[in-house]
């Protein structure tokens, strides 16, 4: 965590002048004002003095001030929180409704013909890009039957779009994963055990298969949560939803270093816990495991 | 060849393969022989001819906004992906796997230090790191690559160092090493060509991989240079004229699908052929 947040500060600070930047397409300021306007955000000091000071803020809850207007970047942070958790859990329940029946029903009949297409369509969701599903998806919903809003926040319906664009994304992974691991535990002997003392296949398959599945399948989640994070950046910003990778991606085009810092800072927690989260959620899956 | 033979080679010969290799030829021989399929080149505009709908004029794929033919851009674009996507992971795998062998056969300080990076790699959301270093260090193709490279390396030396750590303890190693063979001999002839699989795999993976991030990169303006033609960038085009002209963000897309399932299929194909851990036999010579 330390180093990911020196790691963005230094990258961050080696990018250029902000107050240049600030003055884009304005008449060029002269060089007191310069001189003041950096000694004001604080930007004159040594690189180190800056990072221990965003350190310390970062323990105490206190990220700086924006750059362009000084609204204090905690609460620019969480203005945005909401719009990426409401994208982020509804793309998972879209993934989870649709990755669990499908990989059962591909495991199950592994090399049935509803495998081979299970297969081949989760290896296509892997291989478009997810901003082109997006534009796709915008093409045909938004302008083409102008069923839904193309962009932007007007009510519920704008996250359908976006939140289905990632979901089907992770879908895509989550059905590989799942079916991978549920067809290791197909063959283990406890199965066919179950199966022999005639247990009926709903039991030995919710039961017995898919707990026993879960826990290698989600830990490769979480793994690739990292990614998912990069995917939420570029859908929310060819949506123009409101959340905290447009939040990210404006501030890089803005030079804006407190809310990019702040802003990355809080991705890489959401990670790191998320990681944890499901570090201690194999303790509810499998009861033999003990968390503490 | 015998019946058997001709038997095993006809069963590891499957729908996923053809279809891969025929996709992948697809993308491939259109990025060569680019010129030849656009004459005129990727820029040869005609004004009078903007944003033509595919099948006027001539145009299969409809032209962009500025008169440009679609189909002539998309070879063109492939040259830029393929070339980032098969550079990027030349240049991590030969550095990655050079590093895990070392780190893995010598042990020591280059060991721990790898693992540290490792450990960092794994806990941060890379692509926001990719995003801040280009924002940085400016967009552009070489430092595209030089990005991918420079994040992606650790995969390959950890997965090498992996398995040299374990092969170090192997019979066959140990027996190598007390007949006298030298570490460089122990390590390139024996080593080396028993891990090899799962890295190509992985490579395999990693240009797919990679030619959906140079898009998406290219697509936020964070990747190759808009004036080259890339498939990212005329998506990004395409974006501005959703509206009323479709096929300019279309087409470009499907080219990156048909090139990253063409290196998919190919990679999982692979990976069931040389994946140890599913077959149970060596895969020596």
């Amino acid at each position: 965590m330390l180093v990911v947040t020196l790691l963005v500060a230094f990258a961050v600070r080696l990018s250029g002048d902000p107050v240049v930047a600030l003055f884009q397409g304005a008449s060029a300021p002269n060089k007191t004002d310069l001189e003041r306007i950096r000694k004001a955000l604080g930007v004159d000091r040594p690189f180190l003095v800056q990072y221990t000071e965003f350190a310390t803020g970062l323990l105490t809850g206190n990220l700086g001030h924006s750059f362009r207007n000084g609204q204090p970047v905690s609460e620019l942070i969480r203005e945005k929180i909401p719009g990426t958790l409401v994208l982020a859990a509804s793309s998972l329940f879209i993934s989870i409704a649709l990755s669990v029946p499908l990989a059962i029903s591909s495991a199950v009949r592994k090399g049935s013909w509803v495998d081979r297409l299970v297969r081949l369509f989760s290896l296509i969701g892997l291989s478009f890009p997810n901003f082109w599903l997006a534009l796709m998806l915008i093409l045909i919903f938004g302008v083409g039957l102008r069923w839904l809003p193309p962009s932007g926040f007007e009510d519920w319906r704008s996250v359908i779009m976006p939140a289905t664009t990632l979901g089907l994304i992770l879908t895509a992974t989550n059905v590989r994963l799942l079916r991978a691991a549920l067809l290791e535990v197909l063959s283990t002997q406890y199965i066919t055990v179950a199966r022999s003392k005639g247990l009926p296949q709903r039991v030995v398959l919710y039961k017995h298969a898919l707990r026993n599945a879960a826990i290698p399948a989600v830990t490769f989640i979480g793994l690739q949560f990292g990614g998912l994070i990069g995917g939420v950046v570029i859908v929310e910003q060819v949506f123009a939803w409101p959340g905290l990778g447009s939040l990210a991606l404006n501030a890089i085009s803005q030079r804006d270093y407190p809310v990019l810092q702040g802003t990355v800072a809080v991705l890489a927690l959401v990670v790191v816990a998320v990681n944890l989260l499901i570090d201690f959620s194999y303790g509810l899956i499998d009861p033999r495991i003990n968390v503490s | 060849m015998n019946d058997r033979q001709t038997s095993r080679i006809r069963r590891r010969i499957n729908f996923d393969l053809v279809f891969g290799l025929l996709l992948l030829s697809v993308s491939l021989f259109s990025a060569l022989f680019a010129s030849l399929i656009a004459p005129l080149g990727s820029d040869a505009m005609n004004l009078a001819d903007r944003l033509k709908p595919p099948g006027v004029d001539g145009h299969l794929f409809g032209t962009d906004a500025i008169g440009r033919d679609i189909l002539a851009r998309i070879p063109h674009g492939g040259q830029i992906s393929l070339t980032v996507g098969f550079v990027s992971v030349a240049v991590s795998l030969v550095v990655g796997v050079g590093i895990g062998l070392l780190a893995g056969f010598y042990r020591g300080v280059l060991d721990v230090v790898l693992m540290r990076i490792a450990d960092v790699q794994l806990s941060f959301p890379f692509i926001l790191l990719a995003i801040t270093v280009i924002a940085v260090i400016g967009p552009g193709l070489w430092k595209l690559i030089f990005v991918m490279a420079l994040t992606q390396w650790v995969q390959y030396a950890r997965m090498v160092r992996g398995q040299v750590l374990s092969l170090r303890e192997q019979d066959a190693v140990q027996a190598t090493r007390a007949l006298g063979a030298s570490d460089a001999r122990i390590v390139l002839r024996h080593m080396l060509p028993n891990l090899i699989g799962p890295v190509i795999v992985l490579a395999t993976l990693n240009v797919a991989n990679n030619i959906l991030l140079e898009s998406g990169l290219t697509f936020l303006g964070l990747g190759i240079d808009p004036l080259i033609p890339s498939w990212g960038g005329m998506l990004a085009d395409g974006r501005n004229y959703m509206q009323t002209a479709w096929w300019v963000a279309t087409f470009p897309g499907l080219a990156i699908t048909v090139t990253v399932l063409g290196f998919n299929l190919l990679g999982d194909w692979l990976r069931d052929r040389l994946d140890p851990l599913d077959q149970g036999r060596g895969h020596e010579s």
